[in-house]
């Protein structure tokens, strides 16, 4: 709008300059045409007025003559005054218009300019005079001048002019102002039709523009409306694909994002090829199994994230022709970047869902089974320690046995001898074979401990005594150190008597002539503690590392040379987990070891049964 | 008299195989473990060599390579006694000439009879 009226004011002053102009130019044309007038007016009245004799043009005294008869005869607005004057300038006969005092003469001294005519600027705000001066000559002698002088015509409108030019700047002034709003009718549609392409824009959307034209102007929006459905239903099919290819896209990115995830969430370390053996997908745990990252193993060739020869020569196996993927392989071997495990890869041909006859590429799956070929080796281990612990005492039983049908088995020596020795190994065998009956049930957990109340100091008494007992004669000290008051603790009293008697029983067995078993027992708020500590051989930080291992011996001589399964200690720290307390070693002391039973308080429920 | 050298660590086992053996009519010595067995071989070679593997201080496997070092042209036969029957715990006599395995439970009677079979391969024993 604002713009339109901005043409309508360059119109309005375009027209006013037209018409400023044509008044200019008519008003020049009258200006030029009276001057031009005037002259030949002057100069032919100045020319006549020269021809007429001196002495009646200025007869003297108060006669004007000629001047007169003139004065009569130029009633003109333009006429200013007439003077004859004498060869020195002044004037001898004159005659002017009202109020005008005629200007002095000057007359040119050279024959040649005495006929001419001269512009005489005035005051100012007094009007220009056009002079025209000829001599008077009288029978070839000069007599004098006539100077005739014409007021310069005017430049503006006269009042008669007026009406003129009034009725030549009313059309036009109203002419253009009709003009333009005419033309704005003409123009609306178009204007319509861009503020509706506007609005259209804004709201982003295609229809018709409901804009009634006729003429050009209606073809031309007959073809933009037909353009307008053409691009609006062209667009509509695009946005329907475009919808269509983001749900496919969403579609297909939930599904390879579903089968990354499995990928990721397998246990195993997995790799893919595609069909020429190119990897394209590694997922975390293959990358920390060779310790390296994901991208390295897309984006770099095997050998530069992987030392093994036999990986390499499995992977290349499956580059370029790819002839020897379609089948199932499984190779086992070692990473050099982490000793003794054991990995093992097995490989399967991926085939297109659609041609089941093509793979289009191979699966690697890495199976980690360190773990279980440890517990391999355990369980062989195991059989072995558990054959040689039996035959070692069935070794000696037989070779009494045997040697007693001999006669040198007859004497009564031997056969006491015996007795005693086969006494001994039926004991050792006892002890193993309850040692691994316990640990057994306690391992499949098929022994539940029979919790009850249980008075600690009672148990580790009865125990402590079987202890000093066993020593015989040999030269220890035995304290035991434990306060009567102690609370009673929900444990099962046979499992509980087994583990102290099993660290009692260390205690003696590698103490030194001399030393000292010892059993406290102290109580605080949350917890009871069972310390057994002796003066013996202690223990190194090597053995401390393993002692707890099943069947474990130390190499050490001086443990080697006393008689033992490795199942006692195995089996008190299985005993002492049952009942959820922790066994500890205290070996950095000067002589000896204490091993500590950390046994859990149920304050609580021991305070209320009480 | 054909002198046998009994190395275990278990008195009892010497003690019994001692009788036996005494009986059977060698002369009998003994060592409770690989290192005092090595000892006494310095001073006089034995025909004959029984050891038990697991001994403390040095063990059965140690005394024989220790042997093979020290004697490598010995000329009296080993026999070892093992509750190990895997063929792996044997690996380690791959290379030892002269050396045979006997599985426990060890009975007397057959060890006799093996070393008796064992010593008439090498010559006529000069006992009964």
């Amino acid at each position: 709008m604002l713009k339109a009226d901005r043409i309508g004011l360059v119109i309005v002053l375009a027209s006013l300059s037209a018409i400023a102009a044509i008044a200019y130019l008519v008003f020049d044309y009258q200006h030029s045409s009276r001057l031009d007038n005037i002259r030949s007016q002057g100069v032919s009245l100045v020319r006549a007025l020269s021809g007429v004799p001196f002495e009646q043009l200025a007869p003297g005294g108060s006669q004007h003559g000629v001047l007169q008869v003139l004065q009569h005869g130029a009633d003109d607005d333009d006429f200013a005054y007439v003077s004859i004057v004498d060869n020195d300038g002044r004037a001898v006969s004159e005659l002017a218009a009202d109020g005008l005092i005629v200007p002095a003469a000057r007359i040119p001294a050279e024959p040649s300019a005495w006929l001419g005519e001269t512009q005489l600027g005035l005051l100012p705000k007094q009007r220009k005079i056009i002079e025209f001066h000829a001599p008077l000559l009288e029978s070839g002698e000069l007599q004098g001048f006539v100077r005739l002088g014409y007021y310069y015509p005017a430049f503006g409108l006269e009042m008669q002019q007026l009406s003129f030019f009034a009725a030549v700047a009313l059309p036009v002034f109203l002419l253009v102002p009709l003009f333009y709003f005419l033309l704005r009718r003409e123009i609306r549609p178009v204007r319509e039709a861009s503020q509706e392409i506007g609005r259209l824009m804004d709201g982003e959307s295609f229809r018709r523009l409901e804009i009634t034209a006729t003429g050009e102007l209606g073809d031309f929006m007959a073809r933009f409306n037909h353009f307008i459905e053409l691009a609006g239903s062209r667009i509509e099919d695009l946005q329907q694909n475009q919808k269509r290819l983001i749900t496919s896209s969403k579609l297909l990115t939930y599904r390879k994002n579903r089968i990354e995830t499995v990928l990721e969430t397998l246990p195993e370390a997995v790799l893919i090829l595609d069909e020429s053996g190119t990897i394209t997908f590694a997922n975390q745990k293959l990358a920390a199994m060779f310790g390296v990252s994901q991208d390295v193993i897309l984006e770099q060739p095997p050998r530069q994230w992987c030392d093994n020869a036999d990986i390499l020569q499995l992977l290349a196996k499956y580059s370029n022709d790819g002839k020897g993927r379609n089948f199932t392989d499984t190779i086992r071997f070692n990473l050099e970047t982490a000793a003794n495990q054991a990995i093992v890869t097995k490989t399967y041909p991926l085939f297109s869902p659609n041609r089941p006859s093509s793979a289009i590429g191979t699966l690697i799956i890495f199976r980690d089974e360190t773990q279980e070929a440890l517990a391999r080796q355990a369980r062989a281990d195991f059989v072995a320690h558990l054959s040689h612990e039996l035959k070692s005492p069935l070794n000696v039983l037989g070779l009494y046995s045997e040697t007693m049908l001999t006669d040198a088995g007859k004497t009564e020596e031997f056969r006491i001898e015996a007795a005693n020795v086969i006494a001994d190994e039926v004991g050792r065998l006892s002890t193993l074979i309850n040692g691994l009956l316990s640990m057994t049930q306690i391992e499949n957990g098929s022994l539940t401990p029979d919790r009850t109340l249980v008075k600690l100091r009672d148990v580790a008494s009865a125990a402590f005594e079987e202890a000093r007992n066993s020593a015989g004669d040999r030269n220890y000290r035995f304290e035991f150190d434990a306060p009567r008051e102690l609370n009673p603790v929900l444990v099962d009293k046979d499992l509980i008597r087994i583990a102290i008697t099993n660290l009692l029983s260390n205690a003696v067995k590698y103490n030194l002539d001399g030393g000292e078993v010892r059993l406290t027992i102290e109580e605080t708020d949350d917890a009871v503690q069972i310390r057994v500590a002796d003066s013996g051989i202690g223990v190194s930080d090597d053995e401390a590392a393993k002692i707890f291992d099943k069947f474990y011996r130390s190499d050490d001589a001086r443990v080697q040379s006393i008689g033992g399964h490795g199942l006692g200690l195995a089996l008190t720290k299985q005993i002492v987990d049952l009942h959820h307390g922790s066994l500890s070693l205290n070996h950095d002391r000067e002589q000896g070891a204490e091993f500590i039973i950390n046994l859990w308080k149920e304050t609580t429920a021991v305070k209320q049964a009480i | 008299m054909k002198r046998i050298m009994i190395v275990d660590d278990h008195a009892p086992v010497i003690r019994v195989l001692r009788l036996g053996l005494e009986e059977a009519g060698y002369e009998v010595d003994s060592a409770s473990n690989g290192s005092e067995c090595l000892l006494k071989l310095c001073d006089a070679l034995p025909d004959f060599l029984v050891t038990d593997i697991d001994m403390p201080r040095m063990s059965g496997k140690e005394l024989c390579m220790a042997i093979d070092k020290q004697f490598p042209n010995r000329a009296f036969p080993i026999i070892v006694l093992t509750s190990r029957t895997e063929l792996e715990h044997r690996d380690w006599t791959r290379n030892m000439d002269n050396l045979a395995f006997m599985e426990k439970p060890v009975s007397v009677r057959r060890l006799v009879s093996l070393i008796g079979r064992t010593l008439n391969d090498v010559e006529q024993p000069t006992g009964t």
